[in-house]
């Protein structure tokens, strides 16, 4: 995936992402990290299809994904958000099999294909046990990798996540970015995700973008971009990079 | 499970089947020149004179009145799955008030026939839903502005409705009672038009109950699944107003009904819409021809109409409801 000179904003003269180039290593896991209101969330909402660029495009394949018809983008890119909407009464297997619309005609029953894939999709996200719940019943953690399931039944081939581990607890946080970061191995799916936590972005991702004002900060290999100069003039924190015992950069964050 | 889920969707259509084919029977029966469940049982089996006559005044009655409520209680599901809000209902969103003014202009300034008179009265709701539309709009369809608009609406055009009625020298009551849905007997090119309207309008919603499911994820999980909304949003409502229009010119603004029949057929199939819609479409034919029935039986030889006896019922039920904080949300 592919930004050309994308801009956007809702009001011509207050943008919110200007000018942004960049080119999304495929296959590869790439973290956009910045402060609240850098334009993170836009730059994903213009990769979904949610905005459409005041300026500029945003490319798949080599084609413009303004291009694309609503299902056809939507068995490439599938995207998971920070917050959901619970609808009543829907098992998780129920919210997982959604995942199948866009390969699917309006009507009849889920074919034998399906049911693997939706298959699939639940073990990977380990909730076996969970098939049968409700999604409402569901704690945050496990109604998180429900959604992160019903993406995967779409077989995208690029998946985005919203600061998906948000309202997590740390376990959950791990989890999930565990079960990301396997599939992004296991099926080669490029990941392109907004994270908050620096250090889950440097230990999960291959890439990372810092932004700031909408524009692109600094850019480069996860494990190497990332400076305490870099994270005090984007965050106005402190940051201190402390080597643990592995060899990884370890931020710690203080005012 | 699976199959637990098949028995029971069976029976209930089942037993839902029968409660009607018993209702409709207890219909023809009811009223002035009254006759009982058995007479009229019999008199069907023997081909006794009086049931004849009986189901000649009852029987289009019986069927404006079922295909009515069913129109209504659909409409009522598809308005809830374009606002996402279960309260949503037909005639509180000023839907209904604008397919009665559009009959009521029809009817009485361009006296025309029955199939004129519910286009007339689908095209006048469109054209007011268009604009509460135009003016909810804003990035998106904006569902609680739909809900707000839709009930200043509702007020306006009820005065409308009296002003025309006023002006044409009408003795109120009888506007007043076709507000209220009199379902006078019909004649037959009324029953045909509601009949046909209303079938196709319940199977238009089916064909997008695919749709009202994948909304119930959101509009922005929804879209991710490549369903474009808007159009959606825009195809549903177009079948909702069409619903609702067809019902208000003969059961004028019979409230709750759009909104408690959803809730029931919620309750017990739960929320998907291939289910929904079908078993709402029964209930609601169901309650609205219990009422009529109730209605006419109820203050013989003055007839109650059922508009009144819904809209009360259905109006304390819903009170009820959101009073005990039935879960709002859900």
């Amino acid at each position: 995936m592919q930004i050309e000179k994308a801009a956007f904003g809702y009001d011509k003269r207050k943008l919110i992402l200007k000018d942004f180039d960049y080119v999304f290593r495929h296959g590869k896991i790439t973290a956009l990290v910045g402060p609240n209101g850098c334009g993170k969330s836009t730059l994903l909402g213009l990769c979904t299809k949610m905005y459409k660029p005041t300026n500029g495009a945003v490319y798949l394949d080599g084609k413009s994904i303004a291009k694309f018809k609503g299902k056809d983008f939507a068995k490439h890119v599938a995207s998971v958000y920070q917050v959901n909407e619970i609808p009543s009464d829907l098992s998780v297997h129920g919210l997982v099999a959604f995942g199948r619309t866009p390969h699917r005609k309006s009507f009849g029953f889920l074919s034998e294909s399906d049911e693997a894939v939706i298959n699939y999709s639940i073990e990977k996200t380990r909730l076996k046990n969970f098939e049968a719940r409700r999604i409402s019943d569901l704690s945050g953690g496990e109604r998180q990798r429900a959604y992160l399931a019903m993406a995967l039944t779409q077989e995208p081939k690029i998946l985005l996540l919203d600061e998906p581990t948000t309202f997590l607890d740390i376990y959950f946080q791990i989890e999930i970015m565990e079960i990301v970061a396997g599939i992004n191995s296991e099926k080669g799916v490029t990941v392109i995700m907004a994270l908050h936590d620096i250090n889950q972005a440097v230990k999960y991702a291959d890439d990372i973008i810092v932004m700031k004002n909408g524009q692109i900060a600094a850019s480069g290999a996860a494990k190497t971009t990332l400076t305490s100069e870099l994270i005090s003039s984007v965050f106005s924190i402190n940051a201190e990079v402390i080597k643990t015992e592995n060899g990884d950069n370890f931020y710690a964050i203080y005012r | 499970m699976d199959k637990k889920k098949a028995v029971k969707t069976i029976a209930v259509y089942a037993a839902l089947i029968i409660v009607v084919l018993l209702l409709i029977v207890i219909s023809i029966g009811a009223g002035s020149g009254r006759a009982s469940f058995f007479q009229v049982v019999r008199g069907i089996f023997a081909g006794n004179e009086t049931v004849r006559v009986l189901i000649s005044v009852n029987m289009p009655r019986t069927l404006v009145a079922f295909f009515s409520g069913a129109a209504l209680s659909v409409s009522g599901v598809l308005f809830q799955s374009v606002t996402r809000n279960k309260f949503a209902d037909p005639a509180i969103i000023g839907v209904s008030p604008a397919g009665f003014t559009g009959g009521l202009i029809a009817t009485v300034l361009l006296s025309a026939s029955a199939i004129f008179v519910s286009l007339f009265s689908v095209v006048f709701s469109l054209a007011v839903f268009a604009l509460i539309f135009w003016f909810s709009y804003e990035r998106g369809v904006k569902s609680n502005k739909i809900l707000a608009l839709g009930a200043a609406v509702n007020a306006v055009l009820v005065m409308v409705i009296l002003t025309i009625a006023v002006m044409q020298n009408f003795a109120a009551t009888s506007v007043i009672l076709s507000l209220a849905g009199s379902l006078a007997v019909p004649k037959p090119d009324v029953v045909h038009t509601s009949v046909v309207f209303s079938m196709a309008g319940i199977l238009a919603a089916f064909l997008l109950a695919g749709k009202c499911n994948v909304l119930t994820l959101g509009d922005k999980t929804a879209s991710g699944l490549g369903v474009n909304v808007l159009q959606t949003k825009i195809a549903l409502i177009l079948v909702a107003v069409f619903l609702a229009a067809t019902a208000a010119v003969h059961v004028g603004i019979t409230a709750f009904l759009g909104l408690i029949a959803p809730l029931i057929a919620r309750k017990i199939l739960g929320a998907n819409h291939y289910n929904i819609i079908p078993l709402s479409a029964v209930l609601g034919g169901l309650i609205l021809l219990s009422a009529d029935c109730f209605g006419r039986t109820l203050g013989t030889p003055v007839t109650l109409p059922v508009g009144i006896i819904v809209t009360v019922v259905g109006g304390c039920l819903f009170i009820t409801l959101l009073g005990r904080s039935y879960n709002y949300a859900d």
